[in-house]
């Protein structure tokens, strides 16, 4: 028996032995505070070459811990190591890849991004230049612009904003001087053909300066739906219809100068001018016409459609002497007229138009009110005489008509609405009472 | 009982880390105390916005389990950027399938059973398939990869994808990404929308198949450019409308990449163009220009394996 505890005793030592050598490691590092841990990862990381990560587990201690002077000098220490050492690799792939040593070339700038992930320069030799060394580049030179470079390189100017997406750069956008672009490689068959684009422009030019401007505007026009930024076609094209557009305006065809003015560019300094030109003249020509259709109804005696289009005239143009004149014109004749054949309301209504100085106006116009007046009167006599036979509704027609004359007659409201209010209580007074 | 006394002091209660702040932040790292229910996608979702991130948060770790009241650090910028190594830097092969039938009658077509048997390969030997997102961000040194990432690819319209490709993917949780032509979908034998947005809603990245660039024949080189410009730019807008997903991936159509329309990509905002020139893409490569290794039918297990290389030695100390 004793034998027995004895061999249990010395097997189980060394089963315990092994078993827990994992377990105490495992114990160690959990009884290792958090920021030491991370530190000791550090320098092991460090020592291994493996910069990055040792930032990463120091910056982690610094965090996990209270401010430890140590890791913090380390840090700062690290990452000026980081800096000088990815500078000294980054220039040596510099010098590699000059000397066209482009694998050795890109065994430096892995280095240098490994040791510095934000070193753009490494990072853009690997992306860029040593992706397709043959690749040709262009350095942008001062006046540069993505159609000035598409036109030396393609021949072809509609190509520049190919060169401006292909390098991940708006088209629109200036470009710095110094600047490499990389050149796009493309098939000669979506290349326009430079001979039909300078022959366009040749004849453009030789259209505008025979002063043939419609031509001129087409051709260059044609060069334009190929190129839309093309610069000298643009020029010619504006030119050619500002010019066809005065030539127009000569002709008094100002609705075809206005549309070719409002083709041209919107930045020309001529078109907003041109615009405001041609659209005053059509407003002109718009009125004369008004004007002659005036005098036409003045001409035939027609002096309510004469009336008419004068007010219409003088609505737009306030100030305009000839619609002025036709409207006191037809407005007196026919004012007159009327007051002769004794309708003196309808003639108060046309002389009231007419300038009051215009001939004598004024008389007529006081004459036809007099006679209105009296007319007015007469009437509310006659309704007095009806109220007094207990005629009301008689009495209340009659004195609305004494009202249409003159509105203003001192008596004949106050008694018509007396007598209104007579004839309402009649009525009550009339109807069967109610159980 | 010396052996109980051993036992003891090993499972020993552990010391308090009195000296650890409760819950902290920078611009690299958050850290977190985690609670009863936390896993480690649990933290990358909420903390990473992506919880196939967990992966980054247990490596980081140096840890398979979380238990609660422990102290997580949770990295958010990567660990080891582009996969640089002091031995070499990492490569993701991205696999390109044109054909798959039940029955091929064509050597180039693979069959559903070789495309599983090249599934279950991968799941068994470590390798990871990850999104277009994910290769787009391990390319700008915004994101880590796990060591043995892959991309998964078919470049077709045709209803494999969805009758015998999709089914596979799931089975082994891998993600995949597919590249159709918008003009062919709903054609006779072809994918439909609802099918593309099924497989999109489960995991499976889409990009644009583009049309073959041809000379311009008759009508005007500007609106010959302008009618190709625009079956680039209008999926721009279907995409989302249909699949409610961008459109930011492009698979050139002759497989090989052309500057013109690389331009026109960067152009309407597209982030990557697939080629099918063989080989693995280091995080250098041209985004426009990513290599993929066609993967055909008559490929045996070894011919496979090739095509999987997932880092490349070199002396980066």
């Amino acid at each position: 028996m004793k034998r027995y505890r004895l061999l249990i005793i010395a097997l189980s030592v060394p089963l315990c032995a092994a078993g827990c050598r994992s377990m105490w490691q495992d114990m160690t590092k959990r009884m290792t505070p958090l920021p030491i841990q991370y530190r000791q990862r550090a320098v092991a990381h460090e020592q291994a070459g493996e910069l990055q990560q040792a930032l990463l587990a120091y910056e982690a201690s610094q965090l996990l811990g209270p401010q430890n002077r140590d890791v913090t000098e380390a840090i700062s220490s690290l990452k000026k190591t980081i800096s000088k050492l990815s500078q000294e690799t980054y220039h040596k792939g510099l010098e590699l890849y000059k000397a066209g040593d482009f694998t050795n070339a890109r065994q430096a700038f892995l280095k240098t991004v490994r040791i510095n992930p934000a070193h753009s320069a490494a990072r853009h030799y690997l992306e860029l230049n040593l992706q397709n060394p043959s690749r040709a580049t262009y350095k942008v030179r001062r006046g540069d612009s993505f159609i000035r470079i598409a036109t030396k390189v393609f021949d072809d100017p509609s190509k520049a904003y190919m060169i401006a997406y292909f390098n991940g750069m708006n088209p629109k956008k200036p470009l710095l001087t110094g600047t490499v672009l990389r050149l796009p490689t493309l098939d000669p068959a979506i290349l326009l053909p430079k001979s039909n684009i300078k022959s366009l422009l040749v004849r453009a030019q030789e259209a505008f300066e025979a002063g043939a401007f419609e031509q001129a505007a087409a051709l260059s026009g044609k060069v334009l739906t190929e190129i839309p930024d093309h610069a000298k076609a643009r020029r010619l094209a504006d030119e050619s219809r500002i010019s066809l557009g005065m030539q127009l305006m000569e002709q008094e065809r100002f609705n075809q100068a206005l549309v070719r003015f409002k083709a041209v560019s919107a930045n020309h300094q001529l078109r907003a001018q041109s615009i405001l030109m041609a659209q005053r003249e059509l407003k002109r020509q718009a009125l004369a016409k008004k004007i002659e259709i005036a005098q036409g109804y003045l001409d035939r005696s027609e002096f309510s459609a004469t009336m008419d289009a004068a007010e219409e005239i003088l609505a737009q143009h306030p100030d305009n002497v000839n619609a002025r004149e036709m409207l006191n014109l037809a407005g007196y004749a026919s004012g007159k007229a009327l007051l002769e054949k004794g309708q003196e309301s309808e003639a108060i209504e046309r002389l009231k138009k007419v300038d009051p100085s215009y001939s004598d106006t004024a008389q007529l116009l006081s004459l036809a009110r007099a006679r209105t007046r009296a007319a007015a009167e007469t009437l509310y006599r006659d309704g007095v005489k009806q109220f007094i036979n207990e005629d009301l509704e008689r009495a209340i027609g009659t004195w609305q008509q004494a009202l249409d004359l003159n509105p203003n007659h001192p008596k004949a409201r106050q008694d018509m609405e007396n007598a209104m209010r007579l004839l309402e209580k009649w009525h009550e007074l009339e109807k069967p009472p109610q159980e | 009982m010396l052996g109980l006394l051993v036992l003891a002091g090993c499972t020993g209660r552990i010391m308090p880390e009195t000296d650890l702040v409760k819950s902290s932040a920078n611009p690299r790292f958050t850290i977190v105390t985690a609670s009863e229910n936390d896993t480690f996608e649990s933290l990358a979702r909420t903390h990473l916005k992506d919880k196939r991130q967990g992966w980054r948060i247990a490596a980081y770790n140096q840890t398979e389990t979380i238990k609660k009241g422990q102290r997580i650090i949770i990295p958010k910028v990567p660990i080891r950027p582009g996969g640089l190594t002091v031995d070499g830097y990492q490569t993701v092969p991205i696999l390109t399938y044109l054909d798959m039938a039940v029955t091929p009658k064509r050597t180039e077509t693979i069959s559903a059973r070789g495309f599983e048997r090249q599934l279950a390969y991968l799941s068994e030997n470590g390798f990871t398939a990850v999104t277009l997102n994910q290769l787009y961000a391990f390319i700008n040194l915004r994101g880590d990869l796990p060591s043995q990432s892959i991309v998964i690819t078919m470049d077709t319209t045709q209803r494999w994808a969805f009758d015998l490709a999709y089914p596979v993917l799931k089975k082994y949780g891998m993600r995949g990404a597919l590249f159709f032509n918008i003009h062919q979908v709903g054609q006779q034998g072809n994918l439909t929308w609802q099918q593309l947005a099924e497989m999109a809603a489960n995991g499976i990245d889409m990009g644009l198949h583009g049309t073959a660039l041809e000379a311009p024949a008759k009508e005007s080189l500007a609106d010959y450019l302008k009618t190709y410009e625009a079956d680039l730019a209008g999926p721009k807008k279907i995409f989302p409308k249909r699949l409610k997903l961008p459109c930011r991936y492009f698979a050139f159509a002759s497989g090989k990449s052309d500057d013109l329309t690389i331009a026109l990509l960067k152009k309407h905002g597209y982030r990557a163009g697939f080629t099918r020139q063989r080989g693995s893409n280091p995080f250098f490569t041209d985004a426009f220009a990513l290599k993929r290794s066609v993967i055909h039918g008559h490929y045996d297990m070894q011919k496979f394996r090739r095509n999987l290389t997932a880092f490349r030695s070199m002396e980066l100390r």
